[in-house]
Protein backbone atom coordinates (compact mmCIF):
# COMPACT_ATOMS: atom_id res chain seq x y z
CA UNK A 1 0.00 0.00 0.00
CA UNK A 2 1.88 3.65 -0.97
CA UNK A 3 0.63 6.55 0.64
CA UNK A 4 0.61 8.30 -2.79
CA UNK A 5 -2.91 7.28 -3.73
CA UNK A 6 -6.29 8.37 -2.58
CA UNK A 7 -7.66 6.17 0.06
CA UNK A 8 -10.01 3.91 -1.02
CA UNK A 9 -13.35 3.52 0.81
CA UNK A 10 -15.51 0.68 -0.35
CA UNK A 11 -19.43 1.60 0.98
CA UNK A 12 -21.59 -1.44 1.08
CA UNK A 13 -25.25 -0.25 1.69
CA UNK A 14 -28.12 -1.88 -0.23
CA UNK A 15 -29.94 1.82 -0.12
CA UNK A 16 -28.73 3.59 -2.95
CA UNK A 17 -29.95 6.80 -1.63
CA UNK A 18 -27.64 6.38 1.61
CA UNK A 19 -24.38 4.92 -0.99
CA UNK A 20 -25.01 7.89 -2.91
CA UNK A 21 -24.96 10.66 -0.15
CA UNK A 22 -22.11 8.80 1.67
CA UNK A 23 -20.24 8.74 -1.85
CA UNK A 24 -20.39 12.60 -2.05
CA UNK A 25 -19.41 13.42 1.38
CA UNK A 26 -16.42 11.38 0.86
CA UNK A 27 -15.04 11.99 -2.26
CA UNK A 28 -15.43 15.78 -0.76
CA UNK A 29 -13.08 14.77 1.27
CA UNK A 30 -10.73 13.27 -1.15
CA UNK A 31 -11.09 9.58 -0.80
CA UNK A 32 -11.81 6.99 -3.93
CA UNK A 33 -15.25 5.38 -3.56
CA UNK A 34 -16.62 2.23 -4.45
CA UNK A 35 -19.90 0.99 -4.04
CA UNK A 36 -21.73 -2.27 -3.52
CA UNK A 37 -25.31 -3.01 -2.74
CA UNK A 38 -25.04 -6.80 -2.03
CA UNK A 39 -22.82 -9.35 0.18
CA UNK A 40 -21.56 -11.03 -3.19
CA UNK A 41 -20.41 -7.87 -4.91
CA UNK A 42 -19.00 -6.82 -2.13
CA UNK A 43 -16.60 -9.65 -1.93
CA UNK A 44 -15.96 -9.17 -5.24
CA UNK A 45 -15.23 -5.30 -5.22
CA UNK A 46 -13.29 -5.77 -2.26
CA UNK A 47 -10.97 -8.41 -3.58
CA UNK A 48 -10.64 -5.94 -6.86
CA UNK A 49 -9.89 -3.26 -5.05
CA UNK A 50 -8.46 -3.70 -1.46
CA UNK A 51 -10.21 -0.94 0.14
CA UNK A 52 -8.30 1.24 2.61
CA UNK A 53 -11.30 0.88 4.91
CA UNK A 54 -14.94 -0.45 4.34
CA UNK A 55 -18.16 0.87 5.66
CA UNK A 56 -20.59 -2.11 6.06
CA UNK A 57 -24.38 -2.10 6.15
CA UNK A 58 -25.24 -5.10 8.27
CA UNK A 59 -28.57 -6.00 6.82
CA UNK A 60 -27.83 -6.85 3.10
CA UNK A 61 -30.47 -8.83 0.97
CA UNK A 62 -28.24 -11.72 0.32
CA UNK A 63 -26.70 -12.10 4.08
CA UNK A 64 -24.67 -9.71 6.47
CA UNK A 65 -22.15 -7.09 6.35
CA UNK A 66 -20.26 -8.85 9.16
CA UNK A 67 -20.05 -11.79 6.53
CA UNK A 68 -17.79 -9.36 4.52
CA UNK A 69 -15.87 -9.44 7.66
CA UNK A 70 -15.51 -12.86 8.12
CA UNK A 71 -15.04 -13.50 4.64
CA UNK A 72 -11.51 -10.94 4.40
CA UNK A 73 -10.24 -11.71 7.51
CA UNK A 74 -9.90 -15.28 6.28
CA UNK A 75 -7.94 -13.87 3.27
CA UNK A 76 -5.34 -12.73 5.95
CA UNK A 77 -5.98 -9.38 5.30
CA UNK A 78 -7.13 -6.74 8.80
CA UNK A 79 -9.15 -4.26 7.03
CA UNK A 80 -9.96 -1.58 9.47
CA UNK A 81 -14.18 -1.63 8.75
CA UNK A 82 -17.29 0.88 10.12
CA UNK A 83 -20.73 -0.92 10.47
CA UNK A 84 -23.74 0.43 10.29
CA UNK A 85 -26.98 -0.85 11.28
CA UNK A 86 -30.50 0.48 12.40
CA UNK A 87 -30.75 -2.45 14.59
CA UNK A 88 -29.40 -1.82 18.25
CA UNK A 89 -29.15 -5.33 19.17
CA UNK A 90 -26.66 -5.75 16.16
CA UNK A 91 -24.60 -3.77 17.93
CA UNK A 92 -24.28 -6.58 20.62
CA UNK A 93 -22.96 -8.74 17.85
CA UNK A 94 -20.59 -6.04 16.47
CA UNK A 95 -18.24 -5.85 19.64
CA UNK A 96 -19.25 -9.14 20.91
CA UNK A 97 -17.80 -11.75 18.51
CA UNK A 98 -14.87 -10.25 18.53
CA UNK A 99 -15.10 -9.71 15.00
CA UNK A 100 -12.64 -6.79 14.56
CA UNK A 101 -14.81 -3.93 13.70
CA UNK A 102 -13.24 -0.79 14.20
CA UNK A 103 -16.48 0.98 15.24
CA UNK A 104 -20.16 0.95 14.48
CA UNK A 105 -22.70 3.79 13.23
CA UNK A 106 -26.34 3.28 13.99
CA UNK A 107 -28.79 4.50 11.64
CA UNK A 108 -30.12 7.55 10.96
CA UNK A 109 -26.11 8.93 10.94
CA UNK A 110 -25.21 12.61 10.16
CA UNK A 111 -22.84 11.89 7.13
CA UNK A 112 -20.51 14.41 8.60
CA UNK A 113 -19.98 12.60 11.56
CA UNK A 114 -19.11 9.16 9.10
CA UNK A 115 -16.57 11.49 7.47
CA UNK A 116 -15.74 12.18 10.65
CA UNK A 117 -15.12 8.39 11.71
CA UNK A 118 -14.16 7.68 9.01
CA UNK A 119 -10.97 9.52 9.36
CA UNK A 120 -10.43 8.73 13.06
CA UNK A 121 -10.46 5.16 12.16
CA UNK A 122 -7.77 5.84 9.30
CA UNK A 123 -5.93 7.58 11.61
CA UNK A 124 -5.63 4.43 13.82
CA UNK A 125 -4.71 2.36 10.87
CA UNK A 126 -2.34 4.46 9.91
CA UNK A 127 -0.51 5.36 13.01
CA UNK A 128 -0.45 1.03 13.54
CA UNK A 129 0.95 0.26 10.45
CA UNK A 130 3.42 3.44 9.93
CA UNK A 131 5.40 3.53 13.35
CA UNK A 132 8.95 3.85 12.88
CA UNK A 133 10.72 0.35 13.42
CA UNK A 134 12.54 0.39 16.83
CA UNK A 135 14.30 -3.10 17.60
CA UNK A 136 12.99 -4.27 20.88
CA UNK A 137 10.04 -2.16 21.49
CA UNK A 138 8.22 -4.82 23.04
CA UNK A 139 6.67 -4.70 26.89
CA UNK A 140 6.62 -8.43 28.50
CA UNK A 141 4.57 -8.88 31.27
CA UNK A 142 5.54 -13.18 32.44
CA UNK A 143 4.15 -14.58 29.69
CA UNK A 144 2.32 -11.45 27.87
CA UNK A 145 4.50 -10.08 25.43
CA UNK A 146 3.11 -6.43 23.45
CA UNK A 147 4.87 -6.29 20.35
CA UNK A 148 4.61 -2.37 19.66
CA UNK A 149 6.42 -2.11 16.82
CA UNK A 150 4.82 -5.67 15.15
CA UNK A 151 1.34 -4.27 16.65
CA UNK A 152 0.73 -8.05 17.86
CA UNK A 153 0.37 -9.61 21.22
CA UNK A 154 1.49 -12.75 21.88
CA UNK A 155 1.10 -15.40 24.83
CA UNK A 156 4.08 -17.84 25.50
CA UNK A 157 5.12 -16.97 21.86
CA UNK A 158 1.28 -17.28 19.96
CA UNK A 159 -0.29 -14.70 18.54
CA UNK A 160 -3.09 -13.81 20.48
CA UNK A 161 -5.37 -12.15 17.70
CA UNK A 162 -6.66 -8.91 19.24
CA UNK A 163 -8.26 -6.50 17.60
CA UNK A 164 -6.77 -3.07 17.15
CA UNK A 165 -9.04 -1.12 19.56
CA UNK A 166 -8.62 -4.65 21.93
CA UNK A 167 -4.41 -3.73 21.11
CA UNK A 168 -4.27 0.35 22.41
CA UNK A 169 -6.31 -0.94 25.59
CA UNK A 170 -3.94 -3.58 26.15
CA UNK A 171 -0.97 -1.29 25.61
CA UNK A 172 -2.21 1.54 28.06
CA UNK A 173 -2.66 -0.62 31.04
CA UNK A 174 0.60 -2.53 30.31
CA UNK A 175 2.74 0.81 29.85
CA UNK A 176 1.39 1.09 33.67
CA UNK A 177 1.86 -2.18 35.26
CA UNK A 178 0.64 -2.15 38.80
CA UNK A 179 -1.70 1.45 37.93
CA UNK A 180 -5.36 1.16 38.32
CA UNK A 181 -7.38 3.14 35.53
CA UNK A 182 -10.61 4.42 36.20
CA UNK A 183 -12.82 4.05 32.85
CA UNK A 184 -12.34 7.31 32.28
CA UNK A 185 -8.75 7.60 32.96
CA UNK A 186 -7.94 4.66 30.77
CA UNK A 187 -10.23 6.58 27.82
CA UNK A 188 -8.03 9.84 28.17
CA UNK A 189 -5.29 7.81 28.19
CA UNK A 190 -6.73 6.03 24.98
CA UNK A 191 -6.81 9.63 23.39
CA UNK A 192 -9.83 7.97 22.12
CA UNK A 193 -12.07 10.71 19.98
CA UNK A 194 -15.67 9.23 20.30
CA UNK A 195 -18.24 8.18 22.64
CA UNK A 196 -18.56 4.64 20.99
CA UNK A 197 -15.45 3.85 22.62
CA UNK A 198 -16.64 3.99 26.51
CA UNK A 199 -19.57 2.22 25.97
CA UNK A 200 -17.77 -1.02 24.85
CA UNK A 201 -14.42 -0.41 26.90
CA UNK A 202 -15.50 -3.56 29.47
CA UNK A 203 -16.71 -5.64 26.12
CA UNK A 204 -13.40 -5.49 24.79
CA UNK A 205 -11.48 -6.44 28.10
CA UNK A 206 -14.06 -9.54 28.51
CA UNK A 207 -12.46 -9.92 25.13
CA UNK A 208 -9.18 -9.40 25.61
CA UNK A 209 -9.20 -12.02 28.76
CA UNK A 210 -10.56 -14.64 26.70
CA UNK A 211 -7.76 -14.32 24.42
CA UNK A 212 -4.89 -13.71 26.83
CA UNK A 213 -5.59 -15.04 30.31
CA UNK A 214 -5.12 -18.99 30.43
CA UNK A 215 -8.01 -18.99 33.01
CA UNK A 216 -10.31 -15.94 31.79
CA UNK A 217 -12.23 -16.01 35.28
CA UNK A 218 -9.29 -15.84 37.04
CA UNK A 219 -7.33 -12.98 35.30
CA UNK A 220 -3.67 -13.06 36.05
CA UNK A 221 -2.72 -9.91 33.60
CA UNK A 222 -5.86 -7.75 33.47
CA UNK A 223 -7.12 -7.49 36.86
CA UNK A 224 -10.05 -5.40 38.10
CA UNK A 225 -10.18 -2.93 40.71
CA UNK A 226 -13.54 -2.83 42.68
CA UNK A 227 -14.98 0.58 42.34
CA UNK A 228 -12.02 1.96 39.98
CA UNK A 229 -11.66 0.20 36.96
CA UNK A 230 -9.12 -2.36 35.82
CA UNK A 231 -5.03 -2.69 35.92
CA UNK A 232 -2.45 -4.64 34.71
CA UNK A 233 -0.44 -6.73 36.86
CA UNK A 234 2.96 -5.62 38.53
CA UNK A 235 5.80 -6.70 36.96
CA UNK A 236 7.88 -9.12 38.44
CA UNK A 237 11.16 -8.13 40.30
CA UNK B 1 -42.87 -27.70 45.60
CA UNK B 2 -44.00 -23.83 46.34
CA UNK B 3 -40.53 -22.68 46.94
CA UNK B 4 -39.60 -24.25 43.51
CA UNK B 5 -42.97 -22.99 41.76
CA UNK B 6 -41.63 -19.41 43.07
CA UNK B 7 -38.41 -19.76 41.32
CA UNK B 8 -39.93 -20.65 38.15
CA UNK B 9 -42.26 -18.00 38.28
CA UNK B 10 -39.71 -15.37 39.03
CA UNK B 11 -37.87 -16.65 36.24
CA UNK B 12 -40.65 -16.10 33.91
CA UNK B 13 -41.15 -12.82 35.15
CA UNK B 14 -37.42 -12.23 34.37
CA UNK B 15 -38.29 -13.65 30.40
CA UNK B 16 -36.04 -15.84 31.60
CA UNK B 17 -38.45 -18.55 29.38
CA UNK B 18 -36.91 -21.54 29.23
CA UNK B 19 -35.10 -21.40 32.27
CA UNK B 20 -38.89 -21.28 33.67
CA UNK B 21 -40.12 -24.01 31.50
CA UNK B 22 -37.87 -26.46 32.91
CA UNK B 23 -37.89 -25.21 36.25
CA UNK B 24 -41.74 -26.37 35.85
CA UNK B 25 -41.36 -29.28 33.90
CA UNK B 26 -39.44 -30.68 36.68
CA UNK B 27 -42.26 -30.20 39.24
CA UNK B 28 -44.23 -32.96 37.20
CA UNK B 29 -47.33 -31.84 38.50
CA UNK B 30 -50.81 -30.56 36.62
CA UNK B 31 -50.43 -27.30 37.74
CA UNK B 32 -46.97 -26.61 37.08
CA UNK B 33 -47.34 -28.25 33.66
CA UNK B 34 -49.83 -25.65 32.68
CA UNK B 35 -48.43 -22.81 33.53
CA UNK B 36 -45.30 -24.31 31.69
CA UNK B 37 -47.80 -24.42 28.34
CA UNK B 38 -48.43 -20.40 29.58
CA UNK B 39 -44.63 -19.45 29.60
CA UNK B 40 -44.58 -21.64 26.44
CA UNK B 41 -46.83 -18.90 24.96
CA UNK B 42 -45.43 -15.64 26.35
CA UNK B 43 -42.40 -16.95 25.04
CA UNK B 44 -43.65 -16.83 21.16
CA UNK B 45 -45.42 -13.55 21.66
CA UNK B 46 -41.73 -12.21 23.07
CA UNK B 47 -39.84 -13.39 20.19
CA UNK B 48 -42.53 -12.59 17.57
CA UNK B 49 -42.70 -8.59 19.36
CA UNK B 50 -38.94 -8.41 19.01
CA UNK B 51 -38.99 -9.70 15.90
CA UNK B 52 -41.22 -7.18 14.80
CA UNK B 53 -39.13 -4.50 16.68
CA UNK B 54 -35.66 -5.19 15.02
CA UNK B 55 -37.75 -5.05 11.76
CA UNK B 56 -39.41 -2.23 11.91
CA UNK B 57 -36.27 -0.08 13.63
CA UNK B 58 -34.28 -1.31 10.33
CA UNK B 59 -37.14 0.16 7.87
CA UNK B 60 -37.44 2.91 10.07
CA UNK B 61 -33.75 3.54 10.34
CA UNK B 62 -33.19 3.01 6.88
CA UNK B 63 -35.74 5.51 5.52
CA UNK B 64 -34.59 8.06 8.11
CA UNK B 65 -31.30 7.45 7.08
CA UNK B 66 -32.09 8.19 3.58
CA UNK B 67 -33.85 11.60 4.43
CA UNK B 68 -31.07 12.95 7.05
CA UNK B 69 -28.14 12.25 4.64
CA UNK B 70 -29.71 13.14 1.36
CA UNK B 71 -30.99 16.90 3.31
CA UNK B 72 -27.87 17.21 5.09
CA UNK B 73 -26.13 16.83 1.75
CA UNK B 74 -28.17 19.59 -0.15
CA UNK B 75 -27.68 21.56 2.78
CA UNK B 76 -24.26 21.59 2.97
CA UNK B 77 -23.52 21.96 -0.73
CA UNK B 78 -22.36 18.82 -1.53
CA UNK B 79 -25.98 17.32 -3.34
CA UNK B 80 -28.08 18.76 -5.80
CA UNK B 81 -31.86 19.20 -4.93
CA UNK B 82 -32.62 17.06 -7.94
CA UNK B 83 -36.03 16.12 -8.72
CA UNK B 84 -35.19 12.59 -8.27
CA UNK B 85 -33.28 13.05 -4.87
CA UNK B 86 -36.58 15.20 -3.31
CA UNK B 87 -38.67 12.09 -4.36
CA UNK B 88 -36.33 9.71 -2.75
CA UNK B 89 -36.52 11.41 0.31
CA UNK B 90 -40.36 11.54 -0.02
CA UNK B 91 -40.45 7.46 -0.89
CA UNK B 92 -38.00 7.12 1.88
CA UNK B 93 -40.89 8.94 4.56
CA UNK B 94 -43.25 7.38 2.71
CA UNK B 95 -42.21 3.57 3.57
CA UNK B 96 -41.29 5.05 7.12
CA UNK B 97 -45.12 5.97 7.53
CA UNK B 98 -46.41 2.65 6.55
CA UNK B 99 -43.91 1.23 8.83
CA UNK B 100 -45.42 2.95 11.37
CA UNK B 101 -49.06 1.74 10.38
CA UNK B 102 -48.31 -1.74 10.79
CA UNK B 103 -48.24 -1.14 14.74
CA UNK B 104 -52.01 -0.79 14.24
CA UNK B 105 -54.04 1.82 15.04
CA UNK B 106 -53.37 4.22 18.25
Amino acid sequence: MTDNRLKRVLVVDDEPEIVDALRAYLEREGFEVSAAGTLADAVDTYRRIEPDLMLLDITLPDGSGLDILRATQSEGRRTPAIMLTARAEEVDRIVGLELGADDYITKPFSPREVVARVRAVMRRAAVAAGAPRRAGNTIAIKDLEIDVDAHEVRVSGRDAGVTATEFRVLRVLAENPGQAFSRAALLDALHDDGSIFERTLDRHINNLRKKIEPDPDNPEYLHTVYGVGYKMRARER
Amino acid sequence: MNAELLRALDLATARDWAGARTALLRLDDPVAGRLAELVGVLDHQDEARRRSTARLRHEIGNALAIVQANLEGVIDGVLEPTADRLAGMRDALASAGLALESLGKP
